[in-house]
């Protein structure tokens, strides 16, 4: 059996708070740098406009790129597959998303929000507000992009059947039609918005309780320092996400949130161990900064095992899962891990700085003396 | 606690697991004999628990649509419950009865439905608006929606699909004063006009003026048209005009994958962790991972027991959190006891000591997470607030997992070890 002690051992993470909080600052900075010069991968959530998902049954011999990059040129107007744009729709598709699950590859094309029609650039949102549209009447874009789905699923049928003879040539269209799926998806961006503008209020006033009832339960010094480990987790996690151009879509604002329920956990444990040490009379003539340099000491075995076992099961998800799900276990792992970062090596630090700029330094709880010594 | 009752109740706490788990994650076919002597049905097929679940349809495949009304907000006084209660005897009516609606925003609803193959059915039953009116060539509207009881599919003469109305007894003579007038009005073409909405659907010649209490509108339709018109009909009209700007079909397949996935993945890691628990902590790890069995099988019942807790994405993760957290909870306890045990307290003291004052601890930390789900539960939306019920229960459910069953498998445990302090894996603290 393993034993994995600090025992008898002392960090100085406080002392080396500045070295700490510069990786950090660093880390965010780059991501902050890369957001400004490249940009997020925004996923198609956020604005408006439409993916067509097919699912193809895999078999041996199929080349998932000859095909992607065949569909993202039709898309773009070369419908006859010679080199050229006919004189047809034509979409602006970017990050075509590929996954495999159960057999069978998704590629999901996602149409840019224009469209480009003889010569004429038009707004996919506005082509059923214009009156003189024939998809006016039925207000829908999903009308407009079924058209677009029907031609598409004619070209891939055919292109299939004699690509790939063997497999497909027998099958009729209903035969096909077991083995391929054709979704189209139409994305407006107003509901997106409105669901992320919940999110961020929920998460705000998420974060107001959880700062009061620690307030309360511990000092308010503790609660300040807390909520800005939390936002240096959620910081991190943006800028990881940025560096690795992993999409940001509505399920990374699930991933953020994730992370605000859950890592204000290990900063927890922490200061409830400083609050047991100041309760504690061997440790009456410590300093701030002993307290805070034994507290992470000694929380540092359960640091240790409980983000290495979260760790298994998410990183596991990710690799089995497939594209979408992975896309959000990522930044929960960044989260994670900046979550470990920030409490064993900044958040105690932090609580020691505030302790300090607030003229609470060795400062004990009112009343100590009288109460029971307990934890 | 005897040895011999303590082997007794391990065994018990065993086959319980075994067969709580079964009923959990397995699915399979019943023998046609035990089918009988249950008096059930021959091949009958046993669905694991956790299939019951209720799943989002992003786990579970099917067809979403979110509907915005067209009109500004300060124009109209918007009333969504009627809304939503005309959708849903349109849904009902096509036999979409899992089908789901709720408020997404405002004034914007959701529409979920799972297993749907027919998008563009869906899509016209929603769209819709429903105003039906019978109208001469003048424009003039003689009946609606209004006088209209009920529809239902039906056959004309000639065997073609049609929709049946039934009027109501108002409606009944306004029929027969509406095809008295267009039959034999002055400068009439002797057509009724019948729309849905801008669409005419039907514009039949009328052979007479007519009586009765029901009519046909016929129009050579396929069977699902025509149900698709009755559903509209019989449901009334939409008091608010919407457009649906977002659709969306996912694959049943891809959603499968996703569980199947998750499923592999949740149990491969709990076997890590049980690993990792038992290493670090013995005997202590082992109840552990026997009280963390219980836990999901506890999680898993409780999730099939409310039907309202989707299982979405999100959900999924704020299940592994949860997992994440009953761990959190059983190393601070073990942590403590071996705190406790190294500066020389004897084993039983340790542990009854640590359970005690570590329990502080647990409580802050999980406290901390249950009022953030809470908040997040009642003004997030969506998914979001799948992902808040899921951690909300998690962590409920984690605490008592790792506080009570975690203990009381300790005692079970207790009377087998010769050596406690070895089998727990505690160590004196070095002088």
């Amino acid at each position: 059996m393993l034993n994995l002690s600090f025992k008898g051992k002392r960090f100085k993470i406080v002392n080396k708070f500045y070295i700490f909080l510069a990786i950090s600052l660093a880390i965010i900075i780059a991501g902050a740098a890369v957001i400004i010069f490249k940009g997020l991968n925004v996923g198609i959530d956020f604005s408006a406009g439409a993916t067509i998902e097919v699912t193809v049954n895999d078999f041996s011999g199929f080349n998932s790129n000859e095909f992607k990059d065949r569909y993202e040129n039709w898309l773009k107007g070369d419908r006859d597959n010679d080199g050229t744009t006919e004189n047809a729709r034509q979409f602006n598709v970017s990050n075509t998303r590929i996954s495999s699950a159960a057999g069978q590859t998704t590629f999901e094309f996602r149409i840019g929000s224009t469209v480009t029609e003889d010569g004429k650039v038009q707004d996919l949102s506005e082509i059923v507000k214009d009156e003189t549209s024939e998809y006016y009447n039925k207000k829908l874009l999903v009308a407009y992009v079924d058209e677009i789905k029907d031609e598409i699923k004619t070209d891939i049928y055919s292109y299939l059947k004699s690509t790939y003879q063997s497999e497909y040539g027998e099958y009729d269209d209903a035969g096909m039609d077991e083995v391929i799926e054709i979704n189209p998806h139409t994305i407006d961006n107003s509901v997106m918005l409105y669901t992320i503008r919940t999110a961020f209020i929920a998460a705000a006033v998420a974060i107001a309780v959880m700062l009061i009832y620690i307030m309360f339960r511990f000092t308010w010094i503790s609660g300040i320092a807390a909520v800005l480990a939390l936002m240096h987790d959620v910081l991190v996690m943006i800028a990881c996400t940025a560096f690795f151009q992993i999409p940001v879509n509505s399920v990374f604002i699930a991933a953020i949130i994730t992370i605000i329920g859950y890592s204000i956990n290990a900063t927890i444990i922490i200061f409830d161990k400083i609050r047991e040490y100041m309760n504690t009379p061997s440790f009456d003539e410590a300093s701030d900064t002993d307290l805070a340099n034994e507290a992470v000491t000694n929380t540092l075995t359960r640091s240790i095992l409980t983000t290495v076992t979260t760790l298994v099961v998410i990183v596991l998800l990710a690799l089995f899962a497939p594209a979408t799900i992975r896309e959000f276990a990522y930044p929960i792992i960044f989260g994670l891990l900046a979550g470990a970062y920030s409490s064993v090596l900044l958040s105690a630090s932090i609580w020691v700085k505030l302790r300090k700029l607030f003229k609470q330094s060795g400062k004990r709880p009112v009343g100590r003396k009288t109460k029971k010594r307990a934890a | 606690m005897s040895k011999r009752k303590s082997i007794v109740l391990l065994v018990i706490t065993g086959l319980l697991i075994a067969f709580f788990g079964v009923a959990c994650f397995a699915n399979f076919a019943i023998p046609d004999g035990l089918c009988k002597f249950f008096g059930a049905q021959p091949k009958y097929n046993y669905v694991s628990i956790f299939d019951q679940i209720s799943k989002g349809i992003d786990l579970e495949g099917g067809y979403y649509a979110v509907m915005t009304p067209t009109v500004e907000e300060e124009d109209q006084e918007i009333n969504l419950d009627n809304v939503i209660s005309t959708l849903r005897t349109r849904l009902d009516d096509k036999g979409y009865t899992e089908a789901t609606i709720a408020r997404q925003d405002v004034n914007s609803l959701r529409v979920e439905i799972p297993d749907v193959d027919d998008a563009d059915e869906v899509l016209e039953l929603l769209s819709s608006q429903g105003k039906l009116e019978f109208r001469d060539k003048n424009g003039t509207v003689w009946l609606n929606g209004d006088h209209v009881d009920n529809a239902y599919v039906g056959r004309d003469q000639n065997g073609e699909y049609a929709v049946v109305l039934n009027f109501t007894a108002a409606g009944t003579s306004r029929w027969a004063t509406a095809t008295e007038a267009v039959y034999n009005g002055a400068d009439s073409d002797k057509i009724l006009y019948i729309y849905l909405g801008d669409t005419l659907v039907s514009s039949p010649t009328l052979q007479g003026a007519l009586t009765g209490s029901s009519a046909q509108i016929t129009g050579n339709f396929e069977y699902e048209e025509a149900e698709t018109l009755a559903a509209v009909i019989s449901s009334g009209a939409l008091d608010i005009e919407f457009s649906i700007g977002e659709t969306r079909q996912v694959s049943a397949t891809l959603g499968e994958g996703v569980v199947s996935n998750a499923l592999m993945a949740a149990g491969i890691g709990m076997l890590v962790i049980f690993a990792i628990l038992i290493l670090f902590y013995g005997g202590m790890g082992l109840a552990a991972s026997i009280a963390l069995m219980i836990y999901v099988i506890l999680y898993v019942v409780i999730l099939a027991l409310f039907p309202w807790v989707q299982l979405t994405f999100p959900g999924i993760a704020g299940i592994i959190l949860s997992i994440g957290m009953a761990v959190d909870a059983n190393v601070i306890i073990f942590e403590r006891i071996k705190e406790e045990y190294a500066a020389g307290k004897t084993v039983d003291n340790a542990i009854k000591v640590g359970f005690k004052r570590a329990f502080v601890t647990v409580f802050d930390s999980n406290l901390t997470t249950i009022l953030a789900s809470i908040v997040l539960w009642i003004l997030a939306s969506g998914s979001i607030q799948g992902f808040a019920i899921t951690l909300f229960l998690g962590v409920i459910i984690s605490m008592f997992s790792s506080i009570v069953v975690t203990r009381w498998i300790m005692k079970l445990l207790k009377p087998l070890a010769k050596e406690q302090d070895k089998f727990y894996n505690l160590v004196r603290r070095e002088a």
